[in-house]
């Protein structure tokens, strides 16, 4: 009887926290398809103008262009840095690389908010205050820990000799890298980068104090739009990120695995 | 300190069949090996037994008692399992006194009882210590000693020794055997090492594709096996297929030796194995009753033994293996490929399987 | 490539410069500006030492924040620890056809825009929100309940965004206990509460320590979700901080703010981990 009773209240607090993680985001996407401008749940009818008005808002559209570009240039930057100091670490072997891989992985722990104001005060006392520059430099050293992770991983998995095999069959140290290890570690690379452009295009804490009025990314274009206005053309362009990002998890998940990836 | 009795027990995953009725017995104190190869269904078995596992159907009686609707906790049984499962979090104390523990054993009465199976393991110094911090073969015997302290009515052990390198799975064979026999406990083993089965058991269950092929004793199953599939795991390498003609028994283009009870009709054919140190070779073909000729294809020297392949008049192959013992070691090899050659055996040593 | 070969320090080169010219030179000049007098708009690094900036958090209004951002973290990590071995528990224990697919719906969220996420918490509880709706819908109240801008409202936004990582640190601690423990455990007499309790949780110890140390020192920088669901009554140190850089130009004191952060984390979670590591090494260790 206590079992039966204890399974229940288990079962009971396992569907409640499926509930809990997935309402909110179902909540949006409902609401996005809502015809009226009052948030009504479930919508009277249905229509797809609030994704109309979505795309044709300035903030959002100039706000998109820049993450995306910010996305794209941070990933192509982080992505050969982080492959590179990945094969370094996974090839040195003295006592200081464990120092060497916490400094790495630094950006994990620090967080994004501290990256950007420090980065911020640091450029500004440099007198550099151009805001692509600085949301570049801040996005690219934040998903550089997430390309030497993944590629590591992908390193651990490879059998050392093999690259030995290459070499007694003839290939130099750039041939053998070009065929061997770059094929056997790409899918580690892939989802390092498009990891990467997630987190990137999502990212409010680096980004908040690196933006300036002219130079402003989709999350925090869509953050201040919320504070004056609270129409269903946030959910719409919520809607819009999430169907984005649920198809890049999939592709993920497929070709690399969501938890390999996310775990450390 | 238990008779178990198995009785039609089978399980079913979906469309797979891993196990199908089995029914067995084991008499008190009693050591009876599951011997398979992997899949055969053996550690399902050894898992409905213990409870870990609910059969599709059948039943299992432990002292007369049916215990198929009891969970694992409430059979009192003792289970050494494969990967060992020690808790890593506790020591070798605190493992081997987690079973009285949960049976509400008063304090003192397991701190007497932890100490006297440590005793017996010879682990009474590594009392403090963790898991990790054990060779394997200690590790193995705190795994022991925790399925014995609570004086289970059987033991059952799912390959256990599987990790360990050769000499200290000899070594562990040896002390087990020696422990189940001091404390005559019942004891069900699991594994797909012949010559463990053979070393360690009073009964041994050859299991192929969730079926028991042959139980028996070891010298049974070694010397008589009734299938191919038990003959071919014991390590027989010649199968023959023969045909009866008015009570003789007729392959490799000649009769064979012995009084065999002839099965089936005149013409009907058997298939019979012989394992290779019984069949005898003499030098030159002559054909009498009870030999076979036959032409050396190949020989093999392995040290202790010779091993030939021949050639038998109807194109069957057939091993031949004599040992190196005593001058014969120093010799040059008896035969050579291309020598005719007459191959005779024990009449007993024949042994017809079922088809 | 042959010359780099034998020399992956060049390999690591461009990742060192990247993160110490970024990262750790940026946060060890913040932490030197944070020991200058403050100087509205000023940036430049004197050499006039004071702690004047670190004196201002003895301010009731300052260490008020400061304790409300501990308690937010706190009860969020607590309640995400709860939830998340819960939630790894039951997936621990479903079958591997399924295993991969909840995992999947579970941990896909983390990867969702976190203003996306927190503008559906803003839609369900408002006070004209869905869930105001459907109560009053169902006559259950006939006032709306005050939800929204609440510490409360905060801390079910926290433990939202915050929950996949939890899940996915003790999952990892799962995944590394052998399947026969709790089989072994089952055959020594023990029940599923006692498997539980006594063998499960405490070799899930070092997945759940490094659970609460990521969920609580993201809890501690996060800024969406208390600027848009927390009330001006819930403010926290990040959203003082944004305060004092961006509406006051206070750099000095918003430096100082942001070294309190970053250290109050660093402390918390450097003795999470040493209590933990102190309690698991003995069995964790190797030989």
């Amino acid at each position: 009887m206590i079992g039966l009773m204890q399974r229940v209240s288990f079962r009971s607090l396992i569907i409640g926290s499926y509930i809990f993680l997935l309402a909110p985001l179902i909540c949006v996407v409902v609401v996005s398809f809502n015809a009226e401008p009052v948030q009504q749940f479930p919508p009277r009818s249905w229509s797809l103008r609030w994704y109309a008005h979505a795309l044709q808002l300035e903030s959002f559209r100039n706000g998109a262009v820049i993450s995306f570009a910010l996305a794209v240039a941070a990933g192509l930057l982080a992505t050969p840095i982080g492959v590179l100091a990945a094969i370094g670490l996974h090839r040195s072997h003295w006592r200081g690389k464990s120092a060497l891989e916490a400094i790495f992985l630094a950006p994990l722990i620090v967080p994004g908010i501290v990256t950007g104001i420090s980065l911020l005060i640091a450029l500004a006392a440099l007198d550099v205050r151009e805001a692509p520059l600085r949301l570049l430099l801040g996005h690219t050293v934040a998903i550089l820990p997430y390309s030497i992770r993944t590629v590591l991983a992908s390193l651990a998995r490879l059998d050392p000799a093999l690259e030995e095999a290459a070499e007694t069959l003839g290939a130099s140290g750039l041939r053998s890298f070009r065929y061997i290890l770059l094929p056997l570690i790409r899918p580690g690379i892939l989802a390092g980068l498009v990891f990467g452009l997630i987190l990137s295009f999502d990212d409010v804490s680096v980004s908040l104090f690196l933006v300036d009025a002219r130079t402003t990314t989709l999350p925090l274009a869509i953050m201040s739009y919320l504070e004056y206005s609270f129409d269903p053309s946030i959910a719409a362009i919520s809607s819009m990120l999430i169907a984005v990002t649920l198809g890049l998890a999939v592709l993920l998940e497929r070709s690399f695995g969501l938890k390999r990836l996310l775990a450390g | 300190m238990a008779h178990v009795q198995l009785s039609d027990l089978s399980k079913r995953y979906g469309v797979f069949q891993a196990v199908e009725t089995v029914s067995m017995e084991v008499q008190s104190g009693e050591f009876l090996t599951l011997l398979g190869p992997s899949g055969c269904g053996k550690t399902t078995t050894l898992r409905m037994v213990a409870g870990l596992v609910p059969p599709t159907t059948g039943t299992v009686r432990i002292d007369g008692r049916d215990v198929t609707a009891l969970s694992a906790a409430q059979r009192g049984i003792g289970m050494v399992f494969q990967s060992l499962a020690l808790f890593p979090h506790m020591t070798v104390t605190e493992n081997v006194a987690f079973g009285l523990k949960m049976r509400r054993v008063a304090p003192a009465e397991i701190a007497r009882r932890v100490r006297s199976l440590l005793e017996i393991v010879r682990l009474a110094h590594l009392a403090d210590r963790y898991p990790n911090q054990l060779s394997g073969g200690q590790q193995q015997r705190v795994a022991l000693a925790r399925a014995l302290v609570i004086e289970p009515s059987i033991l059952i052990l799912d390959e256990p020794f599987g990790a360990l390198d050769r000499k200290l799975r000899e070594a562990m064979q040896v002390e087990l055997r020696q422990i189940t026999r001091d404390l005559h406990i019942t004891a069900l083993f699991v594994t797909h090492d012949q010559e463990e089965a053979l070393m360690l058991s009073d009964l041994v269950a050859v299991m192929n594709q969730g079926r028991v092929e042959q139980l028996g004793t070891p010298q049974e199953v070694f010397r008589a096996p009734r299938t191919r599939f038990v003959a071919d795991f014991m390590g027989v390498t010649n199968f023959l297929k023969g045909r009866w003609s008015g009570g003789v028994l007729l392959a490799g283009g000649g009769a064979l030796p012995g009084p065999l009870q002839q099965v089936g009709a005149d013409g009907s054919t058997v298939e019979l194995a012989i394992r290779p140190e019984e069949v005898l070779l003499q030098p030159g073909a002559e054909a009498t009753t009870g030999a076979l000729t036959a032409a050396v294809l190949q020989a093999v020297y392995h040290g202790t033994s010779t091993s030939y392949t021949l050639r038998l008049p109807d194109g069957q192959t057939l091993m031949s293996r004599e040992p190196n013992d005593g001058a014969s070691g120093y010799a040059p090899l008896r035969f050579s490929a291309g020598d005719a050659v007459t191959a005779r055996w024990r009449p007993e040593a024949v042994h017809l399987l079922q088809s | 490539m042959s010359a780099l070969r034998r020399s992956p320090a060049l390999l690591m080169l461009p990742a060192c410069l990247l993160v110490t010219g970024c990262l750790l030179l940026p946060i060890a000049y913040l932490i030197g500006l944070s020991f200058n007098p403050p100087v509205v708009g000023e940036v430049e690094l004197t050499t006039t030492l004071t702690l004047r900036n670190y004196a201002r958090l003895l301010d009731w209004f300052y260490a008020s924040v400061l304790l409300k951002t501990l308690w937010v973290s706190i009860v969020t990590t607590a309640i995400s620890a709860v939830l998340g071995i819960a939630l790894a528990l039951s997936l621990w224990r479903t079958p591997a056809q399924w295993r991969g697919l909840l995992v999947v719906v579970v941990l896909a969220p983390l990867l969702v825009s976190i203003v996306a996420r927190t503008f559906g918490w803003m839609l369900l509880l408002g006070d004209a929100g869905i869930i105001n709706n459907a109560l009053i819908g169902l006559g259950v109240i006939r006032e709306p309940l005050h939800m929204m801008f609440t510490q409360g409202a905060v801390i079910v936004g926290l433990v939202h965004v915050f929950l996949p990582f939890m899940v996915l640190s003790v999952l990892a601690a799962f995944d590394r206990i052998d399947p026969a423990i709790p089989e072994a455990a089952d055959t020594l007499g023990a029940g599923p509460f006692t498997i539980f309790w006594q063998v499960i949780l405490p070799l899930l110890n070092p997945g759940v320590a490094a659970g609460v140390t990521i969920v609580f020192s993201l809890a501690m920088s996060s800024y969406v979700t208390p600027a848009l669901m927390g009330g001006s009554s819930a403010g926290v140190l990040t959203t003082l901080v944004y305060q004092q850089l961006v509406v006051t130009y206070d750099w000095h004191f918003g430096a100082a703010l942001v070294a309190v952060l970053l250290a109050t984390t660093l402390v918390i979670l450097g003795s999470v981990l040493y209590a933990n590591a102190v309690r698991t090494a003995r069995w964790m260790g190797r030989r």
